[in-house]
């Protein structure tokens, strides 16, 4: 039951995307995110839309997964999608008016943007990051994009190692979590009976062998590490070595081109903007 | 028909996904009141499959568990009932503990049925001593006991629901073989005294051997033979098959039958070895 709960869900592939270096994802996402907000008005959003289907259909992951990343966040999507629609006002006359209820034109433009925006948002960060790259991949592009902080004593190697522990280590607690639960329901145990509290009192049995199984795991790793000489950062070499390839460097060549193209839409004269 | 039966038993992990995995095909056994069971297999075979499946924690994909003749799907069957009659020690129970001390640890089965606490207090006492616990350790916080004393704890923690058949995931791995030895005897004295079945699972066939009345070999989720240990030892051609071996001294004892030593069949244990040995040593010297 707790193994349906799926963190960080990356499909593994070979796609063009799943072969970018983490490092211009990380970076080309960033840039998207501020495109994807500087888009204003219907040629600039039509431009984007295509670029986001594209990205889509580069990473060779199935519309049904991606559709399944935007269905938890409908509800802000359809809330955010009210509030522009009735608190914009417009020049002119209502399209629409019931009572103090008055719904502009520019209401219906505003909310429609903003709905792209959040599904642009939401697909275009999952498809280039959550779900083609590795955890262990994206962790250690941040530890090389972070790396110059380290000359303000930014302790930056630490940070991306206790993040791939941690990651590491997701699966592995679920799985001790599913243990337990079963070991204590085998003895009698109901975990879900009664109100919050007794609720809440049901699970120390399962609360504290899953403290005490995951300290013991830290010790243990710390030890093993230990035993293999780690000592942080100083002198470590790494296994895969980032390096940039023609891919990459096509990739952020188009991601400019896209760039240049969306704010030169920008500029054209429409009367179907964002305000 | 046994008190605890499963029929034409099918069991898939994830189903309909990619990580769809069969565990069990077809399992039929029937576990006879009052003896015990081993289950025996290489790992993977489907053992703790058939251990959770037993009470109720697994669902099987088809077929049925009979508890007493009873599907314990059933939806008049309360699965809360079915635990307490039929209590399962998991693979290094010792992680499950939790209480501030062992008594209380030993007493949170039967706390959950419901009993007064004159017989709680008896239970964890009796269970403490069947798992060899000794009963000043019961005011010890689980914590500070050492490895095996924390396997012993928790094995008492199942014993004290007194549950009619108790189900046992490999209780003796990773211990040392005095440990070993201490634990499987106290479980077959639990089982002399109460009267209440036992099921067993182990890949160790001097083990089994050694403690069980009935085996059941299992072998890629299905059943490979089934019966007494001797009848099931005799079969060692599909035993070996399945990639698991005879104990060591049967296996002396057929070689040395093969060259011509007349020693009878059947030895299974270094005990009855030992016994064959020495009865084999005397009739040479009369001679």
């Amino acid at each position: 039951m707790l193994k349906d709960i799926t963190l960080g869900q990356f499909f593994p592939g070979s796609s063009p995307i799943h072969r970018l270096d983490p490092r211009v994802k990380l970076v080309l996402v960033v840039l998207l995110v501020v495109l994807i907000f500087s888009a204003k008005n219907i040629f600039a959003f039509s431009f984007l839309v295509l670029g986001v289907i594209s990205l889509v259909l580069l990473s060779q992951i199935s519309v049904k997964v991606v559709l399944k990343a935007i269905r938890p966040i409908l509800i802000l999507m359809l809330f955010t999608a009210i509030i522009n629609l009735f608190w914009t006002k417009g020049t002119g006359d209502p399209i629409f008016a019931l009572g103090f209820i008055k719904v502009w034109r520019e209401g219906l433009v505003n909310a429609l943007f903003m709905v792209l925006r959040i599904v642009s948002l939401v697909t275009g960060t999952s498809i280039l990051l959550t779900y083609t790259t590795s955890p262990i991949a994206l962790t250690d592009a941040l530890e090389r994009l972070l790396k110059p902080l380290k000359v303000i004593k930014v302790p930056v190697h630490e940070f991306a190692m206790m993040m791939t522990i941690a990651l590491r280590f997701i699966p592995t607690l679920l799985e001790e979590t599913d243990k337990i639960i079963n070991a204590q329901k085998a003895r009698g145990a109901s975990l879900d009976k009664g109100n919050l509290i007794d609720k809440v009192k049901a699970f120390v049995p399962v609360l504290i062998p899953l403290f005490i199984s995951a300290f013991r795991r830290a010790d243990e790793l710390a030890c093993a590490m230990e035993c293999r000489c780690y000592r942080g950062d100083e002198g470590r070499t790494r296994m895969k070595v980032l390096k940039m390839g023609e891919i990459d460097y096509l990739s952020i060549v188009v991601f400019l081109v896209f760039t240049a193209v969306l704010f030169f839409l920008n500029t054209l004269p429409t009367s179907i903007s964002v305000r | 028909m046994g008190i605890l039966t499963l029929e034409n038993v099918s069991y898939v992990y994830s189903p309909s996904t990619p990580f769809e995995k069969e565990a069990l095909h077809d399992v039929n056994i029937d576990f006879t009141e009052g003896k015990i069971t081993g289950i025996i297999g290489h790992t993977g075979s489907g053992k703790s499959t058939v251990a959770q499946l037993l009470n109720g924690l697994l669902k099987p994909a088809s077929g049925k568990v009979l508890l007493d003749g009873c599907d314990i799907f059933d939806p008049s069957v309360k699965l809360s009932d079915v635990r307490f009659r039929v209590g399962l020690v998991f693979q290094y129970p010792e992680y499950q503990l939790f209480e501030e001390t062992v008594f209380r640890d030993i007493a949170f089965g039967p706390t959950n049925m419901g009993l007064d606490e004159a017989e709680i207090k008896r239970r964890v006492i009796e269970s403490a001593r069947f798992a060899g616990l000794d009963e000043e350790l019961l005011g010890r916080s689980p914590f500070e006991l050492s490895g095996g004393q924390k396997r012993r704890a928790a094995i008492a923690g199942v014993m004290a629901m007194e549950p009619e058949v108790i189900v046992l995931d490999e209780p003796a791995a990773g211990l040392d073989p005095r440990g070993r030895d201490e634990i499987l005897s106290g479980i077959r004295r639990y089982r002399d005294e109460k009267g209440n079945t036992v099921i067993l699972i182990s890949h160790s066939m001097e083990d089994m051997a050694l403690y069980s009345d009935e085996l059941v070999v299992m072998s890629r989720g299905t059943v490979l033979v089934s019966g007494t240990v001797d009848e099931v030892f005799r079969q060692s051609a599909l035993i070996e098959e399945s990639g698991l071996t005879l104990p060591q001294i049967t296996r002396v004892f057929d070689r040395l039958r093969a060259d011509g030593v007349n020693i009878r069949d059947g030895v299974y244990t270094v005990e009855d070895g030992y016994r064959e040995m020495l009865s084999l040593l005397k009739g040479n010297t009369n001679a």
